[in-house]
């Protein structure tokens, strides 16, 4: 059974210096994951010298929508995610207990 | 996804993924742009890999060697965002191979002398950093990012250039001779390279519209001059346009047009048509190599 297009490409993440998060930096196409981590050096590991490269199989990756982005903002409508913030920040109609410690 | 919703997306500069809705135009705009980008990688790694043999030394062997693995690298880079925007990789090289491709025209030209190989990266190279520069805030994602380490990449071949160029110019009579007879022709090369006068150019409005492209044609070259007529002539180099100068009201250049039109006829250049047989000739005795490392029978179990 042979491999879709889909399945050649391999993101490639890139960690700069040890104790640093990885960064996603780009993409290669390859049949197998040692080609394709090879390729990721040649490219993306050459120049500007980093700690560690990883390649991950695109396909295998589960990711959200775009129209998901929205469920990520910080919502001022949701305050009791941030207790103990004081009272000046909060505003009115945020839902939060006004006797309660400002802390 | 609404073309006005779109709109509002990149007033807000908000950055275009790949996963993300898109109308076909914008599509388009971005598959054109990042074609002809990446194609000029490719093809232009050609003229300068040919120079490899003539290097005259260790050092400049080994320096122009690293340049032209640079370019092909960021062609392998570009060729994945011009996948991921719905060209295959088949019919990019395809496009190349047919002699359909688009790219800048200088890399079909004869590179007759070593100066020629300085000119490329110190003017050439400088010019493209200028434009490269501002589309680190392109709205598509993918191409604003790796125009970060394509930026970075290039600053090496403009310093090798300028430290190539240099080098001769403290040298012999002769030496300095060769290097302004290139300069005599990569300066027009260099001003061409910027594309027509805002007013001829086809694609820019749209490019601009879609913040696909940051600043105009004659925007960039005037940035280009603002910075390079003052190396020019720290150089030593004479530049061949009597007419070049700085209107201090307008805060741009007067400069003698290059002849646009040029390069209309550059696919009947000789270096062009030897270089064509060059790739046509090692992509089919290198297919080996790609069935084995991309694409083809690879089994499922691995």
């Amino acid at each position: 059974m042979e491999r879709t297009k889909e399945e050649t490409i391999f993101e490639v993440f890139r960690m700069d210096k040890r104790g640093t998060p990885y960064t996603h930096v780009g993409s290669v196409v390859s049949g197998d994951p040692d080609i394709a981590l090879l390729t990721a050096q040649e490219c993306y590991g050459r120049r500007e010298g980093c700690a560690a490269i990883w390649v991950v199989r695109r396909s295998n990756i589960t990711m959200t929508t775009e129209e998901m982005e929205d469920e990520f903002t910080v919502s001022r409508e949701k305050m009791y995610r941030l207790p103990g913030l004081r009272k000046k920040k909060r505003k009115k109609g945020d839902g939060n207990d006004s006797s309660e410690s400002t802390g | 996804m609404t073309v006005e919703s779109f709109e509002a997306k990149l007033a807000a500069d908000k950055k275009i993924e790949p996963n993300d809705e898109m109308p076909d135009e914008y599509r388009n705009a971005a598959l054109r742009m990042m074609k002809f980008h990446a194609s000029s990688e490719i093809v232009g790694a050609i003229p300068e890999a040919e120079w490899i043999p003539y290097a005259p030394s260790l050092f400049r062997k080994r320096v122009l060697i690293a340049k032209v693995q640079d370019e092909v690298g960021h062609g392998q880079i570009l060729m994945r965002v011009v996948e991921d925007l719905g060209c295959s990789r088949e019919q990019f090289i395809q496009d190349i191979l047919d002699d359909k491709a688009k790219y800048l025209t200088v890399f079909d030209e004869e590179y007759e002398s070593w100066a020629d190989i300085g000119m490329i990266g110190w003017l050439g190279d400088g010019a493209e950093i200028e434009r490269q520069h501002t589309l680190k805030d392109a709205s598509y994602g993918p191409y604003a990012r790796a125009m970060h380490k394509i930026v970075y990449e290039e600053a090496f071949h403009y310093s090798q250039g300028r430290d190539l160029i240099a080098t001769l110019m403290q040298g012999t009579k002769a030496q300095r001779d060769m290097v302004q007879e290139s300069f005599n022709k990569w300066w027009w090369r260099a001003m061409v390279l910027f594309g027509p006068h805002d007013s001829e150019s086809t694609h820019s409005k749209v490019l601009m519209n879609f913040k696909l492209k940051i600043k105009s044609n004659d925007e960039l070259r005037n940035l280009f001059l603002n910075k390079f007529v003052p190396r020019i002539k720290k150089m030593g180099l004479e530049i061949p346009d009597q007419t070049l100068q700085y209107d201090e009201s307008k805060g741009s250049w007067k400069y003698k047009d290059p002849d646009f039109t040029i390069y209309k006829n550059s696919k009947s250049l000789p270096s062009h048509q030897r270089r064509l047989k060059f790739l046509r000739q090692s992509y089919e005795t290198n297919g080996w190599v790609r069935r084995l490392v991309e694409l083809d029978n690879i089994p499922k179990a691995l």
